[in-house]
């Protein structure tokens, strides 16, 4: 057997791990990909109902679908992201005891599988808004894949440091769930951040999804207020999270083989 | 070759450290096919683990000359997916080609007798056919050493004895290391022995000397 490269190993090994994510979360039910729609969709809904009933149609110039398209979508993204690599290690023990598939290679997986499939999801939500007939116009793309890229690096890093937690303390790691679910509320998913008076809006903007959000709904309008946001306030988080997460995975990845 | 420098493992427990391995030095010859014995929970597992380089000692380092398997088994398998997935993910783990990867697959699957099973969840296996499937798999790979870890041939006598054969041809090129209960199957495969007790290896130049030891224990 010839030596291979590092490289050709690595992709190699997410290679034969992304199948293996494929086959066991999409292959098992009949519905397959179309529940990664499904979600998001029947949540849009139900706030749309909600602004029905309240009589607004638009928000910050932006159509309703579209402004709710641009804060759930994302959110239950980043959510998805830290639920997959909570469990990344415990789902893949059997895995480890090849020396090709490394305790990392199962965190960069699920995260590499959500990312694809979430930017599909939401790419495919914005265009069936402008195929219904709602008003989508692209002002400025690159801001709206730079959010994305950044909430992507914000969310692994913290998959990182949530998985490791719950992978050595399953104990301490039954929270984090619990103390994630009110983050929904507080991250200007189904408002923006412009509508609130100044008191709560100096405590909110401390939360980092908010700024990429607001900023990903942007793009889609010349006249969407981002005042208040910070690019380098994003970035600064998400390169934070990063380091922190690779910091505590490399401390401890060789604990997590024979827990 | 295997060479042990300074090797300590143990294990955290609440009662403290558990050691398995305590300052080992040791070199192992390369062309000799290893029995590995060792009550319960002596850490014959662990060795195997370390020798695959998916566990790391606690100080010091081993060295292994050479391709070394993963610790074949019954284990390594995810339950939810088929056999062939299962082979599958394997053999791309190895950096495969297509046709290599068509090859081996039609190996496995005539090697393990599965059938219609092949196309199954692991989890519906029973034992017996789990086994077939894990040492199908186990020679599908060219390796210069293969740690066995518990992986017996079962089945009935045609099934054994073509594991025993291909046991055989493969003993010409490349070397084994055996963890087994069965002291009848390890006499038949392996020259040397060596046991773990109270963190050391010891060293026995010849395979019924070591069973013997290892029953005077």
């Amino acid at each position: 057997m010839q030596a291979r490269s590092p490289l050709k190993i690595q992709i190699a090994v997410l290679h034969a791990l992304l199948i293996r994510e494929l086959k066991t979360r999409f292959g098992s039910y009949r519905l397959g990909m179309a529940w990664a729609f499904i979600e998001p969709i029947l949540q849009i809904a139900v706030f749309m109902g909600l602004f029905y009933f309240g009589g607004r149609d638009s928000v910050g110039g932006l159509e309703l679908p579209l402004f709710l398209a641009t804060g759930i979508a994302p959110f239950l993204y980043f959510q998805k992201v830290i639920n997959q690599c909570m469990n990344a290690v415990t789902a893949n023990t059997n895995l480890l005891i090849y020396r090709q598939v490394r305790v990392f290679d199962t965190f960069l997986t699920r995260f590499l599988l959500e990312a694809i499939t979430s930017f599909i999801v939401l790419a495919g939500i914005i265009t069936a808004t402008w195929w219904l007939g709602y008003e989508v116009n692209f002002v400025n793309t690159l801001i709206f894949i730079y959010a994305y890229i950044l909430l992507s690096i914000l969310a692994f890093g913290l998959g990182l440091i949530f998985g490791t937690v719950n992978t050595l303390f399953p104990e301490i790691g039954k929270f984090i769930p619990t103390l994630l679910r009110p983050l929904m509320f507080i991250s200007c998913t189904f408002f923006t951040i412009n509508d609130l008076p100044s008191d709560a809006q100096s405590i909110l903007l401390w939360n980092p999804l908010i700024h990429a959000f607001e900023f990903m709904r942007s793009s889609f309008s010349y006249d969407y207020n981002t005042s208040l946001l910070s690019l380098e306030y994003l970035e600064v988080w998400a390169l934070m999270s990063l380091t922190l997460g690779l910091l505590v995975l490399r401390a401890n990845w060789r604990r997590m083989l024979t827990s | 070759m295997i060479t042990f420098k300074n090797v300590t493992k143990y294990y955290p427990t609440p009662q403290g450290r558990h050691y398995i391995l305590k300052e080992v030095d040791l070199i192992l010859p390369g062309d000799v096919n290893i029995g590995v014995f060792g009550a319960n929970g002596s850490g014959k597992s662990t060795l195997m683990r370390l020798l695959a380089g998916v566990d790391f000692p606690n100080k010091g380092s081993i060295k292994v000359e050479g391709n070394v398997s993963w610790p074949l088994g019954l284990s390594g398998y995810q339950g939810s997916m088929t056999g062939r997935e299962n082979a599958e993910f394997i053999c791309r783990i190895y950096g495969k080609s297509k046709e290599e990867i068509n090859e081996k697959i039609e190996f496995i699957k005539a090697f393990s007798e599965l059938d219609n099973f092949f196309e199954m969840p692991l989890k519906s296996y029973s034992s017996g056919m789990r086994s077939k499937f894990s040492f199908a798999v186990s020679m599908a790979f060219d390796f210069d050493y293969y740690l066995i870890d518990e992986l017996t041939a079962v089945g009935d006598k045609r099934f054994k004895e073509k594991c025993r054969e291909t046991f055989d041809a493969k003993k010409g090129v490349a070397n084994f290391l055996f963890v087994s209960h069965n002291l009848n199957e390890l006499k038949r495969q392996c020259d040397i022995g060596i046991y773990i007790k109270e963190g050391k290896i010891h060293v026995h130049d010849s395979i019924d000397d070591a069973i013997a030891a290892y029953n005077s224990m």
